[in-house]
């Protein structure tokens, strides 16, 4: 029994490339073409694919998205993506999806038949440029995962006036100690309360205190 | 013809009637203090020469040196006195040079008694505002225009063009798997390599117009993408530490991204730097983003380039604009020596973090 594939790309050309491809070969039959994401997503819930052959920029729904809820609905069916873009972070976004393939389009050709034997077999498909990137993610410094720390916002002029706010001076008290104009301390203040995303003195000392700022 | 000659002669004639009058290189306050002075000066010759004619003092040389001495007084006492009388004019000049020097926020102060100065100011500081709003909407409109264009080019590239050579190439590879003659598949082969030339450079132009990550992948996966492919990390050591971020307005997620482009770029074209450091930090309240980009080389002096036509005084001004645009803190940290600081403090609108927090919620209670 061949290996039954569903194509979903948004380009008309593209997808009767690959369908030639596959009708060469009597080991696969094509067993519907998909527009948008949307009607891959109703097409693979319908027909139950071995394999889906899924482009990422696709109108409605796009591929990543469509390959998660098919993922999900369809454990058994496993999606290769097809992509114009070769990037690590596509490649990652991709896999992360629940993709178990992953074709750059120009070289889809002398790829596509053997990732779609593997992928239905259980295994995963790389394209040899795809999986360099994999490979890069690892000696590069990596995006997400780890939580970057809290930015330090302020200017050290701006802690020094934040210290004086907590211990209750005035503006013009403030002015006077620093030897700058009242309107110059108002400034530094409109600054610190937009980047503290806080609105009055209360919850500047509050800040200051609480994050060892003021004693 | 004869027309014409008779309208530029006209217009000869204006001008050197106008060239034939006076001009005094005086302002107004000279021309009131020399007036007052003129008053008198008057007064004091006449008045010593009525009193000399009718009373026949002699000592006329005292008399004069008298007169000269109250000249000299009234003149200095006008003087001052003009002096604090124009002081909110000379006021307004000052916040007139300042806006021309750049600093927008520049207002007059309308605190006058003078009902003539202050409704003068006011008035001054209405125009100015409303120059302001319509620079403001302007300068929205040309950034919103601009980004929608290289949006519409790079979709249509990637969507039309880039889709015809893939379907171009996986033909070619059709046609060449099919092909025994040795030499027509060395033909194809190198059909294919300049096929793939082609995509590789449209991919660069349409990358270079607008990332798709951004649209397809976010906010993080587009920063992390341009640092990569724009700092060669074997000169500078890049601390790139992004926090796994949601989905933003696509307004929002352009306009951070345009600003970290432009001062990432802006470092690897002048500063010189050995270390570079990217903070993208989303507040655990979901309220607010934090950007920091700094890094250890020459530094340069805001002011100065603030100026600049072109070049980075123009990519300044643009992040300063895009910031406005999504209602950001944008601050510039630099001097010559001392590396720069950019501060980015995005304040997330409140329906964007109210639905995620209802979403969190959500999840804790299902």
């Amino acid at each position: 029994m061949p290996t039954r594939v569903l194509l979903a790309d948004d380009h008309v050309i593209v997808r009767q490339g690959l369908a030639a491809i596959l009708k060469d070969d009597d080991r696969f039959e094509v067993v519907a073409e998909a527009d948008d994401g949307e009607q891959a997503v109703r097409l693979a819930k319908q027909l139950h694919p071995d394999v889906v052959v899924m482009d990422i920029r696709m109108p409605n729904k796009n591929g990543l998205e469509a390959t998660k809820e098919i993922h999900e609905a369809l454990p058994d069916c496993h999606v290769v993506i097809l992509s114009m873009y070769d990037d690590q972070e596509y490649v990652r976004a991709a896999l992360a999806a629940g993709a178990s393939g992953y074709l750059v389009k120009n070289t889809a050709a002398s790829h596509l038949l053997a990732a779609i034997e593997e992928v239905q077999n259980g295994l995963s498909y790389l394209d040899p440029m795809a999986a360099k990137r994999v490979i890069e993610s690892y000696t590069h410094p990596s995006v997400g995962g780890t939580r970057s720390r809290e930015v330090d916002l302020l200017t050290s002029r701006e802690r020094e006036i934040l210290v004086l706010i907590a211990q209750g001076l005035t503006n013009a008290e403030i002015a006077d100690r620093l030897t700058i104009s009242i309107k110059t301390v108002q400034t530094h203040i409109t600054n610190i309360m937009t980047k503290l995303n806080l609105h009055n003195r209360v919850d500047l000392t509050r800040y200051a205190l609480q994050n060892g700022i003021a004693e | 013809m004869s027309q014409r000659s008779g309208e530029r002669m006209r217009t000869t004639r204006g001008n050197s009637k106008e060239e034939r009058l006076p001009r005094l290189p005086v302002s107004i306050f000279e021309k009131v203090l020399i007036g007052n002075v003129a008053v008198v000066l008057f007064g004091a010759v006449v008045g010593t020469l009525v009193t000399r004619e009718f009373f026949r003092i002699q000592e006329a040389a005292l008399a004069f040196g008298f007169s000269f001495g109250g000249v000299l007084l009234s003149a200095a006492v006008n003087y001052t006195l003009l002096r604090i009388a124009f002081r909110p004019l000379y006021q307004l000049r000052d916040t007139i040079s300042k806006i021309t020097q750049g600093d927008r926020q520049a207002r007059a102060i309308e605190s006058s008694d003078d009902p003539l100065i202050h409704d003068l100011s006011a008035s001054f500081n209405q125009m100015v505002d409303a120059l302001e709003t319509s620079r403001r909407e302007a300068s929205r409109m040309i950034i919103e225009t601009q980004e929608q264009e290289r949006k519409r080019v790079a979709r249509e590239l990637h969507d039309e063009t880039t889709q015809d050579l893939a379907s171009l190439a996986i033909r070619t590879e059709l046609l060449r798997s099919k092909l025994h003659d040795p030499l027509l598949v060395q033909a194809v082969a190198e059909l294919q390599e300049e096929i793939e030339r082609t995509l590789t450079e449209m991919r660069r132009i349409t990358y270079d117009l607008r990332p798709s990550m951004l649209d397809d992948l976010g906010l993080a996966a587009a920063i992390h993408w341009y640092v990569q492919h724009r700092v060669d990390s074997e000169q500078v050591q890049v601390d790139l530490q992004v926090d796994e971020l949601p989905r933003y307005d696509s307004s929002l997620e352009t306009a951070v991204f345009r600003i970290i482009q432009e001062a990432v770029s802006n470092a690897v074209k002048y500063a010189q730097m050995h270390h570079l450091e990217i903070h993208v930090h989303e507040q655990p309240s979901g309220k607010q983003l934090q950007v920091l980009i700094s890094d250890d080389g020459v530094g340069f002096d805001p002011s100065s380039v603030r100026t600049e036509a072109s070049g980075r005084g123009l990519g300044l001004y643009g992040m300063r604009e895009r910031a406005e645009t999504i209602g950001a803190h944008l601050e510039i940290q630099s001097s010559p020596g001392n590396g720069t600081k950019i501060l980015l403090v995005v304040p997330i609108p409140q329906e964007q973090w109210e639905e995620r927090s209802d979403a969190d919620a959500r999840l804790v209670s299902g």
